[in-house]
């Protein structure tokens, strides 16, 4: 989905400033009115929850009673379900035609870019086989560890460097306190 | 000693793998209970947890088979007074749907229990309302389940819920945790003793030795990819 919240109606009343480039020479002191969701806007991700739930409930989508972002709809015997997470949507049915189907309705009422077979979500690498489907976190691993491996390097050498400072200091305490007989 | 903001940032890096390795969740939550304050011992057991993750192939994760047989089924366990300090025990649980797994937990539980029935029933306490939602959100897909198969391990429980009558040695047990009786009786769950081996939510309480934590991990079917190809 490509810049999901800004599909967002807004009900409230919510002003911006006037932005770089789009100022008013004439009318400096006057504010925009937004019509619109924006990015950055605390209703931003209701808004566009709400514009995208109703969008559904109209194709005749029924939404899930626990998870409420879990959109299903019956087609004779086949089954069509969809879960929306933020900006994704992932969405699957017993009949290829019916994907095929939504995945065009999708691209007329959004902007949407579709990717194609589940593959990655939220950081899982999903594979899917014929008969199987395989789950795993290699790539978020990977990245995970480079990260913590470096932070970690650095961290251990800092903390060495601190204690070595600090039993200098105690030594030369030491040392001092003994010159001066105490 | 250490830097909490970096050993709390490692927890959550590790936290999420747990989504698709549930065999690194005690270890893990393990580590996350020294969060308050840690020092530098619970510092290397993280990063000896880092060293696993990296030693092992990164290709670890759960396998779904596709099977005719699509039941959901609960498992719930738990060791006796794990934790040394607190001197609280753990609760481990995991629900199956088929083969599949598709749901676990490992938590330390609240309060102080007295007797193995007693950490066991609580453990089947929280099972039991993690299955109750999850029959009501696979009502949302159109499947119905009654009588879910919930699996414990000790004899005691499985009596306890079945006969719902106060006994001088679980009166102290509180009333919250008898909401699983009213379940069994109203036919949403029913409870079955398990033989300890075949205890899939073991994995989920305790450190076990190789043996057991590769014959459970299999079971769970966390595997291999290059094993399954």
């Amino acid at each position: 989905m490509k810049s999901a919240f800004l599909n967002g109606y807004i009900n409230e009343e919510v002003y911006v400033e006037q932005p770089l480039s789009f100022e008013d020479d004439k009318k400096p002191n006057y504010v925009y009115k937004l019509r619109n969701a924006l990015y950055g806007l605390k209703q931003a991700p209701r808004a566009w929850y709400e514009r995208s739930r109703d969008f559904l409930l109209s194709k005749g989508f029924k939404m899930g009673k626990v998870d409420t972002t879990l959109f299903t709809k019956k087609i004779g015997k086949d089954l069509l379900m969809l879960q929306i997470y933020v900006d994704d949507i992932i969405f699957g049915s017993t009949n290829q035609e019916f994907c095929e189907e939504f995945g065009n309705m999708m691209a007329n009422e959004f902007q949407m870019s579709m990717i194609g077979e589940l593959s990655y979500f939220l950081g899982l690498q999903i594979k899917q086989l014929k008969n199987d489907i395989f789950v795993s976190q290699g790539k978020y691993i990977k990245d995970m560890l480079k990260k913590l491996v470096w932070i970690m390097q650095n961290q251990l050498a800092l903390q060495w460097e601190q204690m070595k400072a600090e039993i200098v200091t105690q030594v030369e305490i030491w040392w001092i306190k003994s010159c001066i007989g105490l | 000693m250490v830097d909490q903001k970096l050993y709390r940032s490692m927890i959550r890096s590790l936290l999420y793998v747990t989504a698709s390795r549930p065999n690194v969740m005690v270890s893990v939550c393990m580590c996350a209970r020294f969060q308050a304050s840690p020092k530098r011992k619970s510092f290397e057991g993280n990063k000896k947890n880092i060293e696993i993750l990296e030693a092992y192939t990164q290709n670890v994760g759960l396998w779904y088979p596709k099977g005719a047989k699509f039941e959901l089924i609960g498992y719930s366990d738990s060791d006796y007074v794990g934790c040394k300090v607190e001197r609280r025990s753990t609760s481990g649980t995991c629900q199956l749907l088929g083969r599949s797994l598709v749901s676990w937990s490992s938590k330390k539980q609240n309060s102080v229990a007295l007797s193995t029935a007693e950490v066991k029933y609580n453990a089947t306490g929280s099972c039991c309302a993690q299955i109750l939602w999850m029959k009501a959100t696979l009502k949302d897909f159109g499947i119905n389940f009654k009588q879910v198969p919930l699996q414990c391990d000790h004899e005691s429980v499985v009596k306890l819920t079945n006969n719902p009558v106060q006994h001088s040695r679980t009166k102290h047990i509180n009333v919250c945790h008898h909401f699983i009786r009213d379940h069994q009786q109203k036919g949403d769950i029913c409870i079955e003793s398990i033989g300890t081996d075949d205890q899939l939510a073991d994995i989920f309480t305790k450190p076990l030795d190789e043996k057991r934590f590769c014959k459970l991990r299999n079971e769970l079917n966390i595997l291999d990819f290059s094993n399954i190809c």
